[in-house]
């Protein structure tokens, strides 16, 4: 297996993945009734994930190494920032000022560069999500420091 | 009779004023959020679920009903008149759809379309009635070692299917296993692959699966694909939206014909819409003659209508073992699980006679979203397609908006959040590398399923495995199992030997 093929990262993360499973598995109290231990069924599947693991790279083994397009670095790893801070900060900040905030950034990120469109757009689509989720099908979202509707 | 005297039942809870308006909203939406690309039926349920939480659990399930077909329907406007398949099982419809678009027919290839998956939604709901009736009687009969051994079935049927590269689909149905079980295993009250963080202790929803590998995934891979990304050709609809007499005549023996493979395939588990359009475009193709045959590719009406009314049929057909069993067989009918769940009810042989009005309900709602995406969808087509105008900026914005308002609405959970975060960025890598993503959605629903009646099975028969796989019918289900894990092996052998180019790309065909 050559460590320059493309899945060549894939066969070491789901080799550390099944012994993660392993290890959960195994480290599972059996309260000793039943006659399968609730172990049992993590420790197979971390088992057969090294197997694929291996079966992975068998298949890679001498393989021609694919071309694999390259990504757009600057999009993607500010896509999964502003994401991840979005998904963090829902809670705390609250559904509308959360979102007021991500959803034009990431607009931004995405390509756009209309902002007067996309801060009416945002105000819009957020009030209306707020309108259907609390006011019609009256799910609570977070409210995070803005007072309680 | 039973069978008609309980769908009049259905009929009389579906044909109340609130229920038909749910079921309209249910088509619209599900049409609607369908018609976009990269949005396929299983992210659309998922992003719709929160929606229902504030109904009853018949109104929601007949909502459902609309959006489930709704939503297998949608793909096909932006197939045909933008090349970009809104989902996987339109991929088909856009290599005649768009050519008969270019070529000024694209009102007839909408045509074909609706009134195709029209014919075939309403005789694959006929055929699910009569089939998931006759599976309950068979399925009270099975006990836990039969059960463990279809769903083994299922998650045989999916890996094999899934896909381009055996080892990767396998370990993707694993993931989705192992993601499945983490949380309190309820025969013991142990927690298991939780590694001490409390928040998991109650397990990893199906839907956080599907919005975090779909949804999540889908934005990632935009934002990293960008540059990359083509400008759309879209065709402006010309003329009528209408067959003409010879267009008509060639479309209903295709209609007929992928009704029919739709819902045997699709009622097949692990097989969906995809497969199901791909093998109906090779029949329509096998069984065309003379000039016809040579139409194909560059604008064959019957390459649009026998795949539409496949992939609607294969949606009726996905309902008759998740009905009749309890048991999905495809990451839709997964989420499906998951809408069951959230109302306390277990999709399955027991649940005709716990909630005939639901069951039934639900089944007359399908016939009901037919008949409405009927009327709907050719009237709105200019409505679909100008839902394409919306930027992709704001477009992916909103959808990461919806999702996490979704997420939080299921548990009130700020873990959920980030576990969809992480599933996000899993999903990214799974699809950049080529892994399916079908098996780890069905993965999470069966893991403790299968766990469960695996363990009871095991208790039946005194922990002796020889035991439990030589009953009769587990046997034969497994050797069946063991089939569809060979077939993609003898379908690249049979491609190889006889230079099939559609037996080689249904060998590469990826149901997720």
């Amino acid at each position: 297996m050559s460590l320059r093929h493309p899945d060549a990262i894939g066969v070491i993360a789901i080799v550390v993945l099944g012994a993660l499973v392993i290890y959960g598995g195994a480290t599972t109290p059996d309260p000793g009734f039943g006659v399968v231990s609730p172990a049992a069924f993590p420790v197979v599947l971390g088992v057969l994930m090294l197997a694929s693991a291996a079966w992975l790279a068998r298949d890679i083994f001498g393989a021609k190494i694919p071309t694999i397009e390259p990504i757009d670095r600057g999009p993607f790893f500010a896509t999964v920032a502003a994401t991840g801070l979005y998904l963090v900060t829902f809670v705390p900040l609250g559904f509308v000022l959360s979102s007021l905030v991500f959803f034009p950034v990431q607009s931004r990120i995405l390509g756009s560069r209309a902002l007067v469109r996309d801060v009416i757009a945002t105000v819009v689509f957020v009030a209306c999500v707020y309108l259907l989720f609390v006011k019609f099908l009256t799910i609570d979202l977070p409210h995070g420091p803005l007072p309680t509707p | 009779m039973e069978v008609f005297g309980s769908l009049l039942g259905g009929f009389a809870t579906a044909l109340t004023p609130q229920n038909l308006l749910y079921a309209g909203i249910g088509v619209f939406l599900g049409t609607a959020i369908g018609v976009l690309p990269g949005i396929g039926p299983a992210l659309t349920i998922s992003l719709l679920l929160p929606i229902t939480f504030g109904l009853d659990a018949v109104p929601a399930f007949i909502m459902f009903g609309g959006i489930y077909y709704g939503a297998m329907y949608g793909g096909s406007t932006t197939s045909i008149l933008v090349n970009t398949p809104g989902e996987s099982a339109s991929v088909v419809t856009a290599i005649d759809g768009y050519q008969m678009a270019k070529k000024g027919r694209g009102g007839a290839a909408l045509a074909t379309s609706a009134i195709g998956s029209f014919v075939a939604g309403t005789i694959a709901t006929f055929l699910l009635m009569f089939l998931a009736v006759a599976l309950v009687s068979f399925a009270v009969k099975l006990g836990p070692p039969e059960y463990f051994a279809i769903m083994l079935l299922a998650l045989a049927a999916v890996t094999s299917l899934s896909g381009t590269s055996a080892p990767k689909s396998f370990f993707a149905t694993l993931l989705g296993l192992a993601l499945g079980l983490v949380g309190t295993d309820n025969q013991t009250g142990q927690l298991r692959l939780t590694f001490g963080i409390s928040e998991l202790e109650s397990g990893i929803d199906v839907v956080l699966g599907a919005i975090g590998l779909f949804a999540v995934g889908e934005v990632l891979w935009y934002a990293a694909t960008l540059r990359s990304q083509q400008a759309e050709e879209r065709i402006t609809l010309k003329g009528s939206i209408w067959m003409n007499g010879e267009e008509f005549r060639r479309s209903w023996p295709a209609w007929l014909r992928g009704s029919a493979v739709g819902f045997f395939i699709g009622a097949l588990p692990g097989a969906g819409a995809t497969i199901a359009s791909f093998i109906s475009y090779a029949v329509e193709k096998a069984t065309a003659r003379g000039r016809r045959k040579s139409e194909f590719g560059k604008g064959a009406i019957e390459g649009v209508a026998g795949p539409e009314a496949s992939n609607n049929a294969s949606a009726g057909g996905a309902l008759v073992p998740l009905l009749g069993l309890g048991i999905p067989g495809s990451g839709t009918t997964a989420v499906m699980v998951a809408a069951f769940q959230i109302y306390g009810l277990q999709p399955g042989p027991l649940l005709f006679d716990k909630r005939p009005d639901l069951v039934w309900g639900l089944i007359a709602s399908l016939y009901l979203a037919n008949a409405m995406l009927l009327v709907l969808n050719l009237p709105l087509v200019g409505l679909w397609v100008r839902l394409l105008d919306i930027p992709k900026p704001l477009l992916y914005g909103g959808i990461l908006v919806v999702s996490a308002v979704g997420v939080y609405s299921l548990n009130r959970s700020a873990t959920d959040l980030i576990v969809v975060f992480v599933l996000g960025v899993v999903g990214y890598l799974m699809r950049r590398f080529d892994y399916p993503l079908a098996p780890v959605i069905l993965g999470i629903v069966l893991a403790p399923l299968i766990d469960n009646n695996f363990r009871r099975a095991m208790i039946m028969t005194d922990g002796d495995v020889i035991r439990l796989v030589t009953r009769p019918a587990t046997a034969t289900t497994l050797v069946i199992a063991l089939a569809f894990l060979m077939l993609p092996f003898m379908l690249r052998l049979y491609a190889r030997r006889t230079g099939n180019r559609e037996v080689a790309e249904l060998a590469e065909t990826d149901v997720g």
